[in-house]
């Protein structure tokens, strides 16, 4: 499994001299085999991603956690979805009320943007996440919902023993304090997971502010990583404000705080070889 | 034990932080959490509770009619409401902490999920006396 951080960076892109390092980015990481490329979240990182992609044979599966413009707005820009002939499945959140078709059309469509889904050369084939863990082309995956606000998955993927998960907007801790993990949300995605990308846009003192937003502090981040035994942690959704300085400091904070494994805080380029 | 739904866990945070007494029921109608005002009708602590085997549990809370005979498990509100896919409402008795026999009211709401699957229900309580505790006029 080699993992590849495309964008890391939450809520809205931020590219500037101040976070060249991290990267500005919104989310978007790769899982590839030798099989398959499974594609996480489809921020605006994923061109680049395209760009490598483009003309590798492998089937590719995009895992989208939920439909904030951060998550979809790399979408009409990854090369791979113009190449006729080639099929890309397309993961979202289900609702009973309108299907993943409708509400991304909301996006991929006059005068958002200016090509339909139906347009693009390559066959899309969007499914509903199912509630049951499923198989794509080797890739064993889970998804659940996740506490964020509106219908939000989190992902775990596994493969030949090793597995990863990625929770990219959470904010666990608005169901309660993290103890009792029966009431933690997202946790059975977590439970020692070899590397545990999760939300950790905010310091404690900004997640004061911003309770309900659907995002957690660095703080809260460690905690549930260490409740679910995940070996690694890779701070995740950086808030769009902080510079690389700052980053650099949660990440010191985190490193100090894990109490089972070790951090790290997303970056682009980061690949990791599990 | 299988960690909850989503839904789930932020309806028994709200139950928490709520007054009036509320229980919570999974989709298998087993009594996932009860807060400290239902804990008063119960008679008994959702911790020593919730230890308990799925059978004792809903042994234990059953609510009963006034001739002291318990209701079926398809009677109970919560599994009325996830049957019928709608609030259900539905009157018993209950012996309290205090031991004393009281008619209690509950109106049960399937929590049916964006997915589609009815996870559970959200059954809120009512207690004659604490009924009559609200002030007059406070409507
Ligand atoms: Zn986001
Ligand atoms: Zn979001």
């Amino acid at each position: 499994m080699k993992i590849t951080v495309w964008g890391s960076r939450g809520s809205i892109a931020s590219a500037g001299p101040e976070t060249v390092r991290y990267g500005g980015n919104t989310a978007c990481v790769s899982v590839e085999s030798d099989d398959a490329i499974c594609i996480l979240d489809a921020g605006s990182g994923l061109r680049r991603a395209g760009l490598v992609f483009t003309g590798d044979a492998r089937p590719i599966h995009l895992l989208l956690t939920h439909l904030h413009m951060d998550h979809i707005q790399g979408l009409g820009f990854f090369r791979p979805l113009f190449e006729s002939g080639r099929t890309i499945h397309l993961w979202g959140p289900p609702s009973t009320t309108q299907d993943l078709r409708t509400r991304l059309t909301r996006y991929l469509s006059p005068p958002l943007f200016p090509v339909r889904i139906r347009d693009f050369g390559a066959d899309v084939e969007l499914h509903d996440a199912p509630v049951e863990s499923w198989l794509a082309d080797g890739f064993e995956i889970h998804a659940a919902a996740l506490i964020h606000p509106g219908p939000t998955l989190g992902y775990r993927i596994s493969a030949g023993g090793r597995s990863v998960a990625y929770l990219s907007d959470h904010e666990p801790a608005l169901g309660g304090p993290l103890i009792r993990t029966r009431w933690i949300s997202g946790f059975d995605l977590a439970v020692r997971a070899d590397v545990l990308f999760h939300d950790g846009q905010y310091t404690t003192d900004e997640y004061r502010q911003r309770v309900g937003w659907g995002h957690s502090s660095v703080e809260q981040a460690v905690a549930f990583a260490d409740l679910a035994g995940a070996a690694r942690l890779v701070l995740f959704h950086h808030e769009p404000d902080h510079d690389d300085t700052m980053v650099d400091d949660m990440l010191e904070q985190a490193r100090s705080a894990r109490q089972n494994g070790s951090a790290d805080a997303a970056r682009e380029g980061l690949v990791i070889d599990l | 034990m299988a960690p909850s739904e989503v839904e789930l866990i932020l309806a028994r945070q709200l139950a928490d932080g709520l007054a009036v007494p509320v229980l919570l029921v999974d989709g298998r109608g087993d009594t996932v959490f009860f807060n400290e005002p239902a804990e008063v009708l119960f008679g008994r602590r959702f911790d020593e509770v919730d230890a308990l085997p799925f059978e004792a549990r809903t042994a234990l809370l059953a609510p009963r009619y006034a001739d002291g005979s318990p209701l079926t498990i398809e009677q109970l509100p919560g599994m009325r409401a996830m049957r019928e896919r709608r609030p259900a409402h539905v009157a018993f008795h209950m012996h309290g902490l205090d031991g004393v026999l009281r008619p209690v009211e509950a109106t049960a709401i399937p929590l049916e999920s964006a997915r589609g699957h009815v996870l559970g229900a959200f059954v809120v309580l009512w207690a004659q006396e604490a009924a009559a505790r609200v002030p007059p006029g406070a409507a």
